[in-house]
């Protein structure tokens, strides 16, 4: 199997125009994600349309990795396929040293439970739970018992700083708390990677900011990596890994903002 | 968690859930309540047959088959020996609440001074056995038959049809009502009329159609065993309808004896032995035991019960065991169709939700426990409304006293549906419409299950 090591040396043999981000990594800096020569095409009303035009890239763990780009650049496609949402219609994916781009859908839903977690724009709770049982929904994948379930929860609303409002309803609580409830479900499997996709497309600029600094906190704190997609550069902090997306390719920002 | 999610999303669209609910509910319902009138016809059929045949008859070997040609060469002869040979066995004697010889003849009915005859088709019974076996209620349903009405009549006292009764212009002598005699009763002797009153006791004969007191009209009966016909004059004492209008117009009861007499003289002939059990759940192990014994006496006998002489009762069962599978399947469909448009409704409304989950992690299994357990409770709900509703409308409907006539019945009954009373059925229709309500589910679950979840996940 092609392990993270192999991953951490290989280097994308391109001769295409876009540019391997991978480049501006530390050198000791493992890999949590590698794209080589993805393609992605979507096929509506018999036209052929290719959202990612041979991405390949690396992204570093441990990180919070900003997927910046303009509407309809192919941000959303690029996180979907890091997110084993969807698969590539050419090219590999590697995701902690594992070729996922041609799993199945259960092997890539039991790897998505243990793995990864998701951070959507319109928050994606389910309505008729609480803020605890929402957090503690990812749970039920493990056979963790009711009493664990909750401790755990408990513990990373407390994190996000809902620790006073676990018993509420969903519609009881804001936007930007909602998103809280959201980066702690997120969080709550104890992830390798979280991947947001606009998170903060919903909410005013002052909480926006707060969420994403709320999320730099997480990844310190957790020592998960974060690839957030966002098309407002504001919002990009400083010491972040910057991928740009223009037109299904990836471009060159000079890595580090 | 998956049963509170389900709860929930049910009580968040309370109007639809109850919608769905009340449809299996009231489909439940209209199920649980034929079904209670089906059991009770069930067994009020079977009652009244047991009450009038016992649940076993003993025939000469191969009556069945050739007996009505040729009746006297099948009859059972000394019939005590044959009763003694079954008493005798302990077990059988415990089980067995009644068996009493029958006599069934056919013959020419005729009343002297109106020049009126008919053929009729007779039962000569024991009359205080029969009077037992009518009380007989072994599954409890409160079928009432009517006594044979012999009692107190001495040997010659006998009993005919409504429509027996009018043809021999019996009417007015019996002070039946809604009874009319024949307008052209009396008239002089021609071709057609059977007259042998002459060949009667000169003494009998002339009181004819008059009403003796505490006796009856007497009629006069002719009927041959095999050779030479016999006469006995009977008083009838009282008219009982019968359920058929053919076996109405020529039935005919009398005592045992008088029949027997009628038919062989002093020989202790009879045409079979009725055996009324007193456990009507155990009349397949008596037979055996009983064709056991008369095999063992080598009595050159066969057992029947009584659906197999009959089988009018087994077409019952069939009839209205079929037009309640047909009316079960048309509720079960409008029910499936029902619960099918709910989950439709609730999958088309929760896509986004679908989509999170399965990003979650969640396999495509789980997308469709979680729609199937709201099914399922939806199910629950249901069979619970449709319960409590029956046991409420069931009261209400036995407690109203209504009756009707059942096929094989010449009275009406009450009304008495039996619900409870037959926990099989009631457990079926349980699990049918639990089933439906799960079954409906699998197919908008399982297109819920393998939506693309990018596409779900960007479903506004």
């Amino acid at each position: 199997m092609f392990r993270d090591e192999n991953i951490r040396d290989y280097n994308p043999v391109s001769t295409s125009s876009h540019y391997s981000p991978n480049q501006e990594a530390p050198p000791n800096a493992e890999s949590i994600a590698v794209f080589k020569d993805v393609e992605k095409e979507y096929v509506i009303d018999k036209y052929k349309f290719k959202a990612l035009k041979g991405a390949s890239c690396k992204i570093p763990k441990g990180e919070m990795t900003f997927l910046f780009g303009p509407s309809g650049s192919g941000k959303t496609t690029f996180l979907n396929l890091l997110g084993l949402l969807d698969q590539p219609t050419a090219g590999e994916i590697y995701l902690m040293g594992e070729k996922v781009s041609d799993f199945n859908d259960n092997r890539a839903a039991d790897f998505r439970s243990k793995n990864i977690g998701f951070i959507f724009q319109s928050f994606n709770l389910i309505s008729v739970l609480s803020v605890l049982e929402n957090v503690e929904f990812p749970l039920l994948h493990d056979n963790i018992n009711r009493s664990e379930r909750r401790e755990r929860a408990e513990h990373y609303l407390e994190a996000v700083g809902l620790g006073e409002l676990i018993n509420r309803n969903i519609g009881e609580i804001s936007g930007g708390q909602r998103q809280r409830v959201a980066i702690a479900r997120a969080l709550v499997t104890n992830p390798a990677l979280v991947i947001a996709d606009e998170p903060t497309a919903n909410l005013d600029i002052r909480t926006s900011q707060e969420i994403v600094d709320l999320m730099t906190d997480m990844k310190s704190k957790f020592k998960t990596s974060f690839v957030i997609c966002t098309h407002d550069e504001t919002l990009i902090n400083e010491g972040s890994r910057l991928i740009h997306i223009v037109d299904g390719l990836l471009q060159d920002t000079g890595g580090l903002k | 968690m998956i049963w509170q999610i389900a709860l929930r999303n049910l009580i968040k669209n309370g109007r639809r859930t109850i919608i769905t609910i009340t449809a299996i509910g009231i489909g439940g319902l209209a199920m649980m309540l034929f079904g209670g009138f089906v059991t009770s016809i069930f067994f009020g059929v079977q009652t009244s047959n047991i009450q009038d045949q016992g649940q076993l008859q003993v025939y000469k070997k191969d009556y069945l088959k050739f007996g009505a040609a040729d009746p006297d060469s099948y009859t059972i002869d000394n019939y005590h020996n044959a009763m003694d040979a079954i008493l005798a066995d302990p077990e059988l004697k415990q089980q067995i609440y009644v068996i009493t010889p029958q006599v069934q003849l056919a013959g020419i009915a005729g009343v002297a001074a109106t020049d009126n005859s008919k053929t009729f088709i007779g039962r000569g019974v024991v009359q205080e056995d029969a009077d037992k076996m009518r009380k007989w209620d072994g599954w409890n349903v409160k079928v009432e038959t009517p006594a044979t009405g012999l009692a107190g009549s001495g040997s010659e006292g006998a009993i005919v049809g409504k429509g027996m009764a009018r043809l021999l212009g019996l009417c007015k002598p019996l002070n039946i009502p809604n009874c009319e005699d024949p307008p052209n009763l009396v008239k002089p002797l021609s071709d057609e009329v059977v007259d042998f009153s002459d060949l009667v006791d000169s003494d009998l004969a002339q009181n004819s159609t008059e009403v003796t007191e505490n006796q009856g009209p007497q009629i006069n009966l002719l009927a041959a065993a095999d050779g030479a016909p016999n006469i006995v004059s009977v008083f009838i004492k009282d008219m009982q309808s019968q359920a058929q209008r053919a076996i109405d117009n020529a039935f005919l009861m009398m005592h045992f004896d008088t029949a027997r007499s009628l038919l062989y003289g002093e020989d202790p002939r009879a045409t079979s032995l009725l055996i009324q059990l007193n456990n009507p759940n155990n009349v397949d192990q008596v037979k055996a035991r009983i064709q056991q014994i008369i095999d063992k006496e080598q009595l050159n006998l066969e057992v029947f019960t009584f659906s197999e002489v009959d089988p009018t009762f087994n077409r019952i069962v069939g009839m209205f065991s079929f037009i309640f599978g047909v009316v079960s399947l048309f509720l079960g469909i409008v029910i499936i169709f029902t619960i099918t448009n709910t989950i439709n409704l609730t999958v088309m409304e929760r896509v986004n939700e679908i989509g999170t989950i399965r990003a979650l992690g969640f396999r495509r299994g789980f997308v469709m426990r979680m729609f199937i357990s709201e099914s399922a409770l939806i199910g629950l709900f249901g069979v619970i409304m449709a319960i409590l509703l029956t046991l409420v409308i069931a009261n209400i409907i036995n407690a109203s006293q209504i009756s009707w006539t059942p096929p094989s019945n010449a009275t009406p009954i009450l009304i008495n549906l039996m619900v409870l009373e037959n926990p099989l059925l009631l457990a079926g229709i349980v699990a049918f419409l639990f089933s439906l309500a799960v079954l409906a589910a699998i197919y908008p679950t399982r297109k819920a299950s393998r939506m693309n979840i990018v596409s779900s996940l960007h479903h506004a």
